[in-house]
């Protein structure tokens, strides 16, 4: 009975999602975008995938945000850093409320970023806050009380923030999502079941308006928004896993806005009206090993710097472009474009005859074979059989890819196990330190495992630096360590951001850390 | 047969449990965690996750925990979506997937019995050529390449239905069509040949003797006797249809559970996997038990005590 | 087999020649192309099927045909592997369970019933993570949900015969259980085995594809036809070769086997 029950409401809801959107289109300026899946979780402490990017940016606002890479008043409207550049004060704007009217105030931070920080929360990008006194303490369990973290509400429109040494990004710190305020009142009503339509309250342009699970997600003009919104009323994420089938809605017109597809079509749609390139702060790299916790001939070999950099020199990186067809600029620095830090003239070029010199200095045996790791994905896979070419043409190296899921992956980056390895690194905020900080020796991210105690210390130095110029003399110097001398990876290209926009939707933007605005956006009605 | 019924129901389930402890254990011998993103959180982050979720106690304590939950009518929240039951995904999610199935499934039948009939009956004429040169087409395309056929054709060319969602009636129709083809094309098979062969039997033949026409013979008499090792094929097909859309789902962008199911075994989201499980274990059990009371109806000389 | 031949089907003859043009394809794939299967060109990628490349050439600019040729070692492998130690396996847990009956079919039934509750596709997916993305790993995947239904279909059939007076006298006269299941019982089956078997390689062939479709199959640049039909499915509105000539294969592989079943089954039936 409850079966036929569950069914009889399976049919009805079918029914109404019809025609309830055949009949709600016309009036609402509608814009339709695509999720890759089901979002993790809308609850922004905890959100932590590319998925929920678009939906939270939309939502909510934090103290700050980033225009392109510059950073920008959101809900503060202006903030003040002082002499010894630890301390922060942000003044938050007076006409800032949440969507049921009451104000936003520097309390709703403090709530959010305790949250944040509380060990039970288990949130993985709590970490973004340690440099703030006493947080990472507080996340480790080791300081129960937050009044020793050193954020303080002055008043109720006032933040100040101390941290516990100068860090030249931190401004940037604020834009991400997981900053963003909570109120207090909510959580105490819903816990951790706030994030849901009728309860999530919201400060941002848009509201959550309806959630079907594994389907779309609704979003509404929020009527209380402070500043400029834009023209459109209603945004439909749609959550649409495969990326043929998402083309195939774009090409339907069931989409407006779709930036993973196919790379094989990629050429014929780049001749279609709604092709855009965006830029992105993605570098995909080939990485080396060094950790070897099963030391194999092939960890041995790769060991000798003159084989990485044989092999660094017989990648022909001016060909992905071409190969993965959305015209990718080779890398040359780790740090993309327009980045301080970023150039031309770092980093082995390729040459195929310098390598095989390179190779018979390192003693490695003719015809060897090395393992590299890999996702499954159709990009990847593609990238990698190149690689195994060029390496098996100038080199005779045997490449054997070892393709894996997204999570088997993952844990096998952890392990070392394979000596070569292809990744990617794209930014959380736009500073070269967000990239060069991941081959700290005691970063979860130095996935070659690499350790170097004067990198460590420049990577230090720079973040307390003051003068832009300064910095990026010292990136460079580190990245000429990291490239040419050690080769401890090897930049391949730097990753565009390819969409596709249906022609009617005019003044789109997205930044370069993927971070979807649409408050300029127009859609016209013909079509 | 009530009792039989209950007898078999009671037998399964220690079984199912076997099954879903051995999945459990299997489930952590996969490499990789439910945790394990882009990046890699520092320790003191690793650990909170780990400590939040009990992934931090032993593994027997785990399961013990689960078991318990289990017996309280709970399955543990999902680790991929935060904060969302597995209950409340898999009643959210599985009538879609029953829907999507139980049409199949009826496509699949009434198709599949309707033109075995016809074929049988007109065994060695064009007609019967004809299907059967279609049904070993059928059998012989894979699911994906049906449905993207069929997404071209009608969608893209055609533009006369959508290539996915499920937005009404209409959205139905191609999802549908491509998950019954092969199974339907497997049950005409399966129908013509074995009323071939009952036609060949000795009632048919008195049947025919006393003058009982062709088509009355085809559908009275040996199409039941025929139904007995269809019916043994429909059990597992209609299991496969319920559970097995997975692709079905994925390409057309159904919000079943088949999907969810892959996502979760590939995201090792060990509650939801088990959750699942233990949904589709039940349904499969429950399929197997009426197909054996559908064999012991049709052909009484088959006595249910036996197999116990 | 020479029967077979002899027989005035002309549909049945291009079923055998197809089948054996693929598997000669397999075994003489070096002899039969003249590129090799993983040689890139870039400045020759994706072009359409031509007289020098018969089939065209995918993304990488490897030729086609020779990446269909060698495919078909792996898919013709994997499925008729899988199939045969299914088979076997299937039949004998069947007709076991079947013919003894009592604690023996419980105990084996809930043993199919156990490793029915997972869609097959589904455990494979789950034992390929276990076993890696070998050929070993694909062929012990697909094997191991393989054999289920048939278990069942086979034990149903032999529940039915053990019934029959022939079978009732065989074992009034004291003939062996063995002896009954392998004389008496099992030749009868043939048919339906027959007909699951023509119905379980097309199955572990597309099972494969299905694997690599979710990104499970075997590594490149090793590929079969299921890994390059998705490679296909991928591009198939630019590139319609990509997907049309590994489908073809897979394609007409199965449909050969599906007639060729069909054949065997009447003949077996004939006999009777």
């Amino acid at each position: 009975m409850k079966i036929c029950g569950r069914i009889l409401g399976a049919l009805l809801l079918f029914q109404v999602n019809g025609i309830g959107l055949a009949q709600a289109l016309p009036e609402l300026k509608n814009f339709t975008l695509r999720l890759q899946g089901e979002p993790e979780t809308l609850d922004w402490n905890k959100a932590h995938t590319p998925i929920e990017n678009y939906l939270m940016i939309t939502l909510m606002e934090g103290l700050v945000s980033l225009d392109s890479v510059k950073v920008e008043p959101a809900l503060a409207e202006s903030w003040k850093i002082s002499g010894d550049r630890k301390t922060y004060t942000f003044k938050i704007r007076k006409n800032a409320v949440w969507s049921d009217g009451v104000p936003v105030t520097a309390e709703d931070f403090l709530t959010s970023w305790k949250r944040l920080l509380a060990p039970e929360t288990a949130a993985a990008y709590a970490y973004f806050l340690f440099d703030i006194e006493g947080a990472e303490a507080f996340n480790q369990g080791k300081e129960k009380d937050f009044s020793k973290v050193a954020v303080k509400p002055l008043d109720s429109k006032t933040l100040q923030v101390r941290l516990r040494k100068p860090v030249s990004h931190w401004i940037s710190i604020p834009t991400h999502w997981v900053t963003f305020p909570l109120r207090k009142d909510i959580l105490e009503k819903y816990g951790d079941q706030w994030a849901k339509p009728g309860r999530m309250v919201t400060a941002g342009p848009y509201l959550l308006d309806r959630y079907d699970l594994n389907s779309q997600i609704i979003l509404k003009r929020n009527p209380k928004y402070y500043g400029h919104q834009g023209k459109v009323d209603q945004i439909t994420a749609l959550i649409v896993a495969d990326d043929t089938t998402a083309l195939q809605l774009y090409q339907t017109g069931k989409l407006d806005f779709l930036t993973d597809f196919p790379i094989l079509n990629v050429k014929s749609l780049s001749e279609t009206p709604g092709f855009q390139i965006f830029p992105y702060l993605k570098t995909v790299y080939l990485g080396f090993s060094f950790s070897p916790n099963h030391p194999t001939d092939a960890q041995k070999w790769i060991q000798n710097p003159h084989l990485r950099k044989a092999i660094a020199m017989s990648i022909d990186r001016s060909k992905i472009g071409e190969i993965l067809q959305g015209k990718q600029s080779p890398g040359a620095t780790f740090v993309p474009p327009p980045l301080t830090g970023s150039s031309k003239n770092v980093g082995i070029t390729y040459n195929p005859k310098e390598a095989l010199e390179e190779f018979r200095l390192s003693q490695a045996p003719k015809g060897i074979e090395l393992e590299i790791l890999i996702l499954n994905w159709e990009k990847t896979l593609t990238l990698a059989q190149f690689i195994q070419s060029q390496l098996k043409l100038h080199l005779g190296i045997q490449l054997n890819l070892q393709p894996y899921d997204n999570k088997t992956y993952r844990a096998q980056l952890d392990l070392h196990r394979h000596p070569l390895f292809l990744t990617s690194w794209s930014a959380d905020y736009p500073d070269p330190d967000n990239f060069l900080s991941i081959f700290l020796s005691d970063s979860g991210n130095n996935r070659p495992g690499w350790k170097n105690s004067s990198f460590d210390h420049k990577i230090l130095q720079a973040r307390q630096m003051p003068s832009s110029s300064q910095r990026e003399r010292l990136y460079i110097e580190m990245q000429r360590e990291l490239l040419d001398k050690e080769v401890v990876i090897v930049p391949l290209y730097y990753e565009p951001n390819i969409a596709l926009v249906n022609p009617r939707v005019r003044g789109l933007k997205l930044n370069p850390l993927n971070y979807l605005d649409i408050k300029g956006v127009e859609i016209s009605e013909t079509k | 047969m009530l009792r039989y019924f209950i007898k078999r129901l009671l037998f399964s389930i220690p079984s199912l449990l076997v099954f879903l402890i051995a999945l459990f254990f299997l489930l952590r011998l996969a490499p990789g965690g439910p945790f394990d993103g882009e990046q890699v959180w520092p320790p003191e982050v690793q650990a909170n996750i780990l400590k939040k979720y009990h992934l931090d106690q032993p593994l027997h304590r785990q399961l013990t925990e689960w078991l318990i939950q289990l017996g309280h009518g709970d399955l543990n929240e999902s680790f991929q979506y935060l904060g969302k039951p597995v209950t409340e995904i898999l009643a959210e999610t599985f009538p879609v997937s029953l829907l999507l199935g139980t049409l199949a499934l009826g496509v699949c039948i009434s198709v599949g019995i309707f033109f075995g009939g016809i074929a049988a009956w007109r065994q060695g004429s064009l007609a019967d050529r004809l299907l059967l040169f279609i049904s070993s087409v059928s059998i012989s395309l894979p699911v994906f390449l049906i449905a993207s056929v069929l997404v071209l054709i009608f969608s893209l060319q055609l533009k006369w239905l959508p290539p996915a969602l499920w937005e009404g009636p209409s959205s139905a129709i191609l999802p549908v069509l491509a998950l019954s083809w092969r199974p339907s094309a497997i049950v005409f098979q399966l129908t013509r040949s074995t009323l071939i062969e009952s036609l060949r039997s000795d009632f048919v033949r008195t049947a025919r003797g006393k003058g009982v026409p062709e088509y009355g013979i085809i559908f009275k008499h040996a199409l039941k006797n025929a139904l007995i090792p269809v019916l043994g094929a429909l059990g597992p097909i209609a299991a496969n249809l319920v559970t097995g859309s997975f692709l079905v789902e994925l390409i057309f962008q159904i919000p079943g559970m088949g999907k969810y199911f892959v996502h979760a075994v590939l995201n090792r989201d060990y509650p939801l996997v088990m959750g699942v499980t233990l949904l589709y274990g039940g349904i499969l059990i429950l399929t197997h038990i009426l197909v054996d009371l559908a064999y012991a109806l049709v052909d009484p000389r088959i006595r249910l005590g036996e197999s116990l | 087999m020479r029967q077979i031949f002899q027989k005035q089907n002309r549909f049945l003859t291009f079923c055998c020649l197809a089948l054996s043009l693929m598997a000669g394809m397999a075994v003489f794939a070096p002899q039969v192309t003249h590129y090799s299967f993983e040689e890139q060109n870039i400045s020759e990628k994706l072009e359409p099927p031509s007289a020098k490349h018969w089939m065209g050439t995918d993304t990488l600019g490897r030729d086609l045909y020779s990446r269909v040729v060698y495919g078909a070692r792996l898919s013709l492998l994997v499925g008729f592997v899988t199939a045969i130690s299914g088979l076997l396996l299937g039949v004998s847990v069947g007709a076991i369970a079947g013919y003894r009956g009592g604690a023996i079919d419980l105990l084996l039934m809930n043993l199919v019933d156990f490793l029915m509750i997972f869609p097959s596709v589904l455990m494979a997916i789950l034992l390929m993570l276990l076993f890696g993305r070998g050929p070993l790993g694909i062929i012990l995947a697909i094997s191991i949900t393989s054999w289920l239904s048939l278990a069942r279909q086979v034990r149903g059939q032999v529940m039915q015969a053990k019934r029959f007076p022939y079978v009732e006298s065989a074992r009034a006269i004291g003939a062996s259980p063995a002896a009954i299941l392998f004389k008496h019982i099992l030749p009868n089956l043939l048919g339906p085995i027959l007909v699951s078997l023509t119905i379980q390689i097309p199955n572990n062939i597309m099972a494969e594809s299905l694997l690599s479709f979710v990104g499970l199959g075997l590594a490149p640049p090793y590929s079969s036809w299921g890994t390059l039909a998705n490679e296909g499915f991928r591009g198939m509105q630019t590139y319609p070769h990509l997907l049309i000539f590994p489908s073809a294969a897979i394609f007409i592989t199965i449909l050969a086997f599906n007639y060729l079943g069909d054949e065997l089954r009447k003949k077996s039936e004939k006999r009777l």
